[in-house]
């Protein structure tokens, strides 16, 4: 056997050493996958793991028959990878996305060829169906991410009402702001672990939480009657050339909403483009000195006082000083006996601020606050304003006179609709309500809203006997005439104010209102039409009644409210000298 | 026919070193899962065959074991016979990857276009340089306890060749591999241990110089330093290092399983098929796993140095001892650099990493050993 340098030991030695150097290795494998592995996992893990929101679909808002006035649909947005896409593939793949996206075959393969970027967006708005199709050719790097679009069919149907979601889909406006958390659900979560190219790792584990859908937000507007006074009151306000207009139909029982529309009225798919003052809501939230609508307040306060009964005569003069002032009638005339009631149905000033005059500040200002003057209407609005009603002893001389017939006194269209309600209610106000319930989250049932909050302002005998005069205006020798529908009792008041115009500092301009309900003595629905600022024409009775009338005429028929059949019992207007 | 043939071939697989032969296709089969699980992603995200690599890879192995029962049938006259023509080959290989025959894959020129095949002659100079070594060290006709000074010089000179041409591709990793294996086989010759300390003390100035006078390359001085902390730019030079130890690192005790490793299906580590595929182990397979690789590549260590002390001949002690401190250098220079105890310098993981040169001049090496361990039990 030969020997060389004593190899035996030198390869023992080195056995021992190799055996060492393993150890070392398996050493610092145990310390790595053993003693840190939670580290290393927790750090593989942030650079690998991404989160990712899975958006909820937000909840339709539906008209009372559940007409959808809102909803959402889902649309896909296609991209593609460039650099996925080899070279000799790139003119097929673009003919095929041009044929089935329905866009210039050259735009993408324009796209398609910048390959030195990862990202291309190809088309957005993609049918579901048609992105199913282009995914099933299985183009690699062609992609699909689906996204939500919130789409409002009446396009201007109620626009101001329910309002808009903004670029990310959260409520900005309207009701979309006010039940947004409702209408929003819950997103979902997901994580997806991504390679270090950006893409999906395949056969990963993911983790999802899935999205909660919101829930349908069921209002008390009826589409067709919300169309026929948006229609109305559009006209009108066109016809006389006035600044805005409003209209608000509610049901007497429940204080439901049946309609609430605006002119000009918000286009909800380009809200973008509409003025910010042409967003609001403004039946509810523009103010304005109402004028002789107020007068039905003055009556109550005065009837309640036992200060009058509708048969009381007074000597009304055509003016009336007030501390500083010279109150006048709307038109002159000789000095004359009216009942009480006709001085409501005739609406005249002097008479009225006589009847105030009997009943003192005090009661007349609780009986504004009563009928909800002041305070917000509790209708679920978010927008909605309380008005201006500055209390009794802060009043002017002559503001405890014009108050008494509606100016001096700010409120909504909607306050206004409210006291009429309450009067056709036998006194009785039924919250206004614009919410009839919310979809269970379960079952997906509406829930309906719990009902308006019902407070007695004023009795029942008080409440008939306004409803008398306010039937006698409507007659042949009242000021709203036109406002009568064949066949119907129609009680209402007409209102002329003078409105109060930021721009020049003072009164210029009209606000001409008309407001009632139907029938007169078993009502149903109230409605109410106003104009601002109207340039042809102006008063209540000439151009604001005829809204009503039309208005009215649909929402009888609509909801099949039958005419009572009865004939309305005389009302004594003048007496005799 | 069949009758004559019976006899030898009984006899030859007599003498086969089953337990080396057992621990190489373990490791082998092993690789290729590895190979399967790095290259599977990009090859699914591509559109392409996932089983493009591994196919690949099954071919090199068997092409490999071809090799190595060809060369482990071999006697010594005949691998000694081979030894000159194999050793001219390969440095004329690494001279040719320096042409335009050559080419670049990650800044190393280090492979040669050979039809559709790439060969890196890199990977096979390590044999040849083991039996070229072998051959000059292991002459002994006066039966001498250690080589004479000629034949040490003779031996420096011919390491020097191949591994000048391997420094200009450049290649650190293979440089470093058969600078530790021709010291080994100094070393395992006899050679004096003051004519070592004297060659250690040349490396060393070598090492400084190249250093000092800046004749690595930037990459490679930055990789240096990198080792060092890993973590001053683990987006840019430190990326390999820290991808690898994270990916190793979160396979814990037991793995996530194979093809399920989430580091490896992102693709987070480059190279990850070839020089770093231990990542997959370590990850896919766990502590578990990744002991089970060493322990295989031990156990073809401890079967070689058994061979080489059992050998009858200077001659086969030598290649077998050669073989022993290339696996280990390049074992440990591997694995190491995949955990943080040695720079990231480009070496395959031996029979594991996919690469048909690095994975035939192994089964090679395997041959050579069993060739050795049967020449031995013929003599006893």
């Amino acid at each position: 056997m030969l020997r060389l340098g004593n190899p035996r030991r030198r390869i023992s030695i080195g056995l021992i050493g190799m055996t060492f150097v393993l150890s070392i290795l398996a050493g610092r494998l145990v310390q790595l996958q053993g003693l840190d592995s939670k580290v290393y996992e927790a750090r593989a893990a942030q650079q690998r793991v991404q989160p990712e929101v899975l958006p909820a679909r937000r909840g339709s808002i539906t008209d009372v028959n559940g007409h959808e006035l809102a909803v959402t649909v889902e649309a896909r947005e296609v991209s593609a990878d460039p650099a996925l896409i080899s070279a000799e593939k790139r003119a097929q793949v673009a003919a095929t996305l041009a044929k089935e996206l329905g866009r210039p075959q050259e735009q993408i393969a324009a796209k398609l060829a910048m390959t030195g970027t990862r990202y291309q967006l190809i088309a957005k708005d993609v049918d579901p169906v048609v992105a199913e199709r282009v995914l099933d050719h299985e183009f690699p790097g062609v992609t699909s991410k689906p996204q939500y679009r919130r789409l409002y069919p009446g396009d201007d149907l109620a626009g101001s009402l329910i309002g808009f979601v903004g670029f990310d889909g959260d409520g900005l406006a309207g009701l979309e702001r006010k039940y947004d958390k409702v209408l929003a659900g819950r997103d979902g979560k997901q994580s997806i672990e991504i390679g270090r190219d950006g893409k999906r790792i395949p056969m990963t584990r993911d983790t999802r939480q899935a999205p909660v859908p919101g829930r349908e937000v069921r209002l008390t507007i009826d589409r067709d009657i919300q169309w026929a006074a948006q229609r109305a009151i559009a006209q009108e306000v066109a016809k006389t050339g006035a600044r805005s207009g409003s209209a608000i139909v509610m049901d007497v029982r429940t204080g439901h909403i049946l309609a609430m529309a605006n002119a000009p009225e918000l286009n909800l798919n380009a809200w973008q483009e509409a003025a910010p003052e042409d967003r609001i809501n403004r039946a509810a939230a523009e103010v304005f000195e109402p004028g002789s609508t107020n007068k039905v307040i003055t009556a109550a306060a005065a009837l309640e006082a036992g200060a009058v009964t509708p048969g009381t005569v007074f000597r009304v003069k055509d003016n009336i000083r007030c501390a500083d002032q010279v109150l006048r009638d709307a038109h002159p005339h000789e000095p004359e006996n009216l009942t009480f009631s006709g001085i409501v149905a005739t609406s005249s000033n002097v008479g009225t601020i006589m009847a105030a005059q009997k009943v003192g500040d005090e009661k007349l200002y609780n009986m504004l606050k009563a009928f909800g003057f002041g305070s917000k209407p509790g209708s679920g609005l978010e927008t909605e304003e309380a008005g201006l009603l500055p209390s009794w002893s802060q009043w002017s001389g002559s503001q405890s006179c014009t108050v008494a017939y509606g100016q001096g006194v700010s409120v909504t269209a909607l306050q206004m609709a409210s006291v009429y309600q309450t009067i056709a209610n036998g006194g009785v106000r039924v919250a206004p309500q614009i919410v009839a319930g919310v979809a269970d989250e379960e079952t997906k049932k509406i829930v309906p809203s719990p009902p308006g909050k019902r407070t007695r302002v004023i009795s029942a005998t008080t409440a008939k006997q306004i409803a008398g005069m306010l039937e006698a205006a409507v007659g042949a020798e009242g000021t709203g005439n036109l406002a009568a529908i064949e066949g119907y009792r129609v009680a209402g008041k007409t209102g002329t104010a003078m409105r109060y115009d930021e721009k020049c500092q003072g009164y210029c301009g009209y606000t001409a209102t008309f407001v009632g309900f139907t029938p007169a003595d078993a009502p149903r629905l109230v409605a109410l039409a106003v104009i601002q600022d109207p340039q042809k024409g102006h008063y209540g009775g000439q151009i604001a009644a005829p809204v009503f009338r039309d208005v009215m005429t649909f929402a009888l028929k609509s909801r099949k409210i039958p005419p009572t059949g009865t004939t309305p019992p005389p009302v004594r207007i003048r007496a005799g000298e | 026919m069949t009758a004559i043939l019976a006899a030898p071939l009984r006899a030859a697989r007599r003498r086969m070193d089953w337990p080396l032969l057992s621990a190489v296709t373990a490791l082998s089969l092993i690789g290729l899962l590895l190979v399967w699980s790095a290259t599977r992603p990009r090859l699914l995200a591509a559109g392409e065959d996932p089983q493009t690599y591994v196919k690949r890879q099954l071919a090199n192995v068997l092409v490999g074991l071809a090799v190595l029962t060809a060369v482990a049938l071999a006697d010594h006259g005949t691998l000694r016979a081979w030894t000159p023509p194999a050793y001219v080959a390969s440095c004329l290989g690494l001279a040719a990857v320096l042409t335009p025959l050559g080419k670049t894959v990650n800044g190393s020129r280090s492979w040669i276009g050979v039809g559709p095949l790439d060969v890196q002659p890199s990977e096979l100079a390590k044999v040849a340089l083991v039996l070229g070594l072998a051959t000059l060290l292991g002459d002994r006709p006066g039966g001498e306890r250690a080589p004479r000074g000629a034949q040490v010089a003779l031996a420096l000179a011919a390491t020097a060749a191949p591994l000048g041409l391997i420094m200009l591709q450049p290649d650190l990793g293979t440089a470093v591999i058969m600078v530790v294996t021709a010291f080994g086989m100094l070393v395992v010759a006899g050679v004096r241990w003051r004519w070592l300390a004297l060659l250690v003390a040349a490396g060393a100035a070598a090492a400084a110089s190249a250093w000092f006078l800046g004749l690595l390359r930037p990459h490679q001085v930055q990789r240096l330093l990198t080792f060092a902390d890993p973590m001053a730019d683990p987006q840019g030079a430190g990326y390999n290092a820290v991808q690898a130890l994270v990916t190793v690192g979160s396979g814990g005790l037991g793995g996530h399983g194979l093809f399920r490793g989430d580091q490896t299906g992102g693709r987070f580590v480059p190279e990850q098929h070839t020089d770093f595929v231990f990542t997959v182990a370590g990850e896919e397979l766990g502590f578990a796993g990744a002991a089970l690789v060493l322990l295989l590549l031990w156990w073809v260590l401890w079967r070689a140095l058994g061979i080489a002390s059992r050998a009858v001949t200077p001659y086969g002690t030598l290649a077998a001892a050669g073989i022993v401190c290339w696996f280990a250098a390049q074992t440990f220079v591997n694995v190491g650099m995949t955990i943080g105890l040695a720079p990231v310098v480009g070496v395959p993981l031996p029979f594991v990493s996919y690469g048909g040169s690095s994975v035939v001049a192994c089964m090679a090496a395997a041959g050579v050993l069993i060739s050795v361990h049967r020449q031995t039990a013929r003599r006893l």
